[in-house]
């Protein structure tokens, strides 16, 4: 409806036209043409070059009681996460934490998370637009990957689990155990491990291999510290060139104009590197390109799931409009020329 | 040049409404949360060791269970000679160790832990009484090989160090540690370590 209000418009505004003229048309169509193809460059990440850098954002969400006491506890392992991503050559943003008060996701029941009622699918799959805590920037495919802090994952039996994700989609829970792992030291690479999932990653994806941070819980050798991730010490949380490729043309990661992570200078770093409120944060290394935004945590009330509209991406609607639009406007002027 | 301006005037209107369509149309009609299907789900969980492990040559016998079905990861150690308990303690190791070897003095040699990290329980040796007669870490054992960790964990198929079951040379007094493309020897008299040449 609304493009016919457009091309009547047109039609209208341009009847005193009666030149015939070629070279402008042919301009305006490449130039129509060309901001499509510009446009949906932007909103693919399929362009991003070998040599360019990404970015992933993350929204960390806090899960407390309805009371907002008895809160989940945090650790993002900002450097380690980092590092590991780094491969990809993919830089990795931490917002602000934000805090959902809601008892009854304290605790994830990480079977049958395919069903309507299951916790996991309710907190990442329901409730429309910044819901449940998740950031207003996120969908299923693109924007800032939430990921939920909460006190137990339950397992089937004879499993201890640390961490719960879909794969290719939007959606991360991570369990009190993984802080709890190795006697305190924490299980520094789970957050890596399920925003690769997040990006498209299996766990077949690392062949694996122990060193592979996409290898099973079962049999990956997990790193003490950043050092231990490769290409430094004991080389652990390695991802393969095929991985990386994968990830990189993940709707999640945006390109960053340059060579960010090179441009992270170490003061940078440590001046954003922020206590978050209490939470413990792994040691920060210089030069890893990542940054942790200061903790303005915003406490979010369960809401009732209702679905609401997301916007989509709308470049690629201008590109066609104004496409459509000039091809009109071209082709009334060619008729008026021909007519005279 | 009036043909010209005209149809650049005209061009730019058609921008603008091509722009309004843009900002207000989508959020109108399109939602990517109700339509889109549900993806699969992975998890980064680990295997839990057996509530109850024995570990025997003969007459001795270490019994590693679990202090409470792993709801809690704390492992407790009861070694017997015979039907004799000899000692009980929650051993240091948060799910028990990966593998373990009994001389016949009823020395106990705990070989890493099950879980995949570098441990500073990587090799505990103890006595019959329970007295710990040495303990080395990963970074130990990585100094006394004099081989880069990156190698240690690409050559090991268990844990951060180990690449094959370890075994004993009774005659010798000796555990065989296969590890990094050699063998570690552990004195389980002594634990004094030694890198096979």
């Amino acid at each position: 409806m609304n493009n016919l209000v457009l091309s009547n418009r047109l039609w209208s505004r341009v009847r005193g036209f009666r030149t015939p003229l070629d070279a402008p048309k042919a301009l305006l169509i490449l130039f129509a043409l060309a901001l499509g193809g510009c446009t949906e460059g932007m909103q693919s990440p399929q362009t991003i070059a070998a040599a360019d850098t990404g970015e992933v954002t993350v929204q960390p969400i806090r899960v407390c009681d309805d009371s907002g006491n008895s809160c989940a506890q945090v650790n993002l392992f900002a450097d380690i996460t980092a590092k590991i991503l780094a491969q990809a050559k993919l830089k990795v943003s931490f917002l602000p934490i934000n805090q959902l008060n809601a008892t009854r996701f304290l605790s994830i029941d990480s079977d049958n998370v395919s069903r309507a009622e299951s916790e996991f699918y309710q907190l990442t799959r329901t409730g429309g637009s910044g819901a449940f805590g998740r950031n207003s920037g996120s969908t299923n495919t693109s924007g800032p990957i939430n990921v939920w802090f909460v006190d137990t994952l339950e397992s089937t039996a004879g499993y201890t689990q640390f961490g719960l994700a879909w794969v290719g989609a939007n959606g991360v829970v991570i369990s009190s155990a993984t802080l709890d792992f190795n006697n305190g030291s924490g299980r520094s690479d789970t957050l890596a491990h399920e925003i690769g999932h997040n990006l498209g990653l299996t766990h077949g994806s690392g062949d694996g291999n122990p060193n592979n941070v996409m290898t099973d819980g079962s049999n990956r050798n997990i790193p003490r510290s950043v050092d231990d991730i490769t290409p430094t010490g004991a080389g652990l949380d390695v991802l393969s060139n095929s991985q990386i490729k994968a990830i990189r043309s993940s709707g999640f990661v945006v390109k960053v104009a340059g060579d960010a992570l090179a441009s992270v200078t170490p003061a940078a770093d440590r001046s954003s590197l922020i206590e978050i409120a209490g939470l413990s944060q792994s040691a920060l290394r210089p030069g890893l390109g990542f940054r942790v935004e200061p903790p303005t945590s915003a406490s979010t009330a369960l809401s009732t799931a209702d679905p609401t509209a997301v916007p989509e991406p709308t470049s690629g609607w201008f590109a066609l409009s104004l496409s459509g639009g000039l091809m009109l406007l071209l082709t009334r002027r060619s008729g008026d020329a021909r007519r005279v | 040049m009036l043909a010209v301006s005209k149809l650049l005037l005209s061009a730019l209107t058609v921008a603008a409404i091509a722009l309004i369509i843009t900002v207000w149309l989508p959020q109108k009609t399109i939602s990517q949360v109700i339509n889109s299907p549900t993806p699969a789900a992975a998890a980064d969980r680990m295997a839990q060791p057996p509530l109850h492990q024995i570990f025997s040559n003969s007459p001795y016998r270490l019994i590693v269970t679990a202090t409470d079905s792993w709801q809690t990861p704390a492992a407790t150690g009861q070694f017997y000679k015979g039907d004799t308990l000899l000692w009980q303690r929650t051993l240091p190791h948060q799910y028990g160790p990966r593998f373990v070897l009994i001389s016949q003095q009823g020395h106990l040699l705990l070989l890493d832990e099950f879980i995949n990290v570098a441990s500073p329980y990587a090799l505990t040796l103890l006595d019959a009484d329970g007295q710990t007669l040495a303990q080395y870490s990963f970074d130990d054992i990585q100094k006394t090989l004099a081989i880069p960790a990156a190698t240690l964990t690409q050559k090991a198929t268990n844990g951060w160090w180990i690449s094959a079951a370890p075994t004993l040379s009774e005659s010798e007094g000796l555990a065989l540690v296969p590890t990094g493309g050699t063998i570690l020897q552990v004195d389980l008299a002594t634990g004094e370590l030694r890198r096979d040449r």
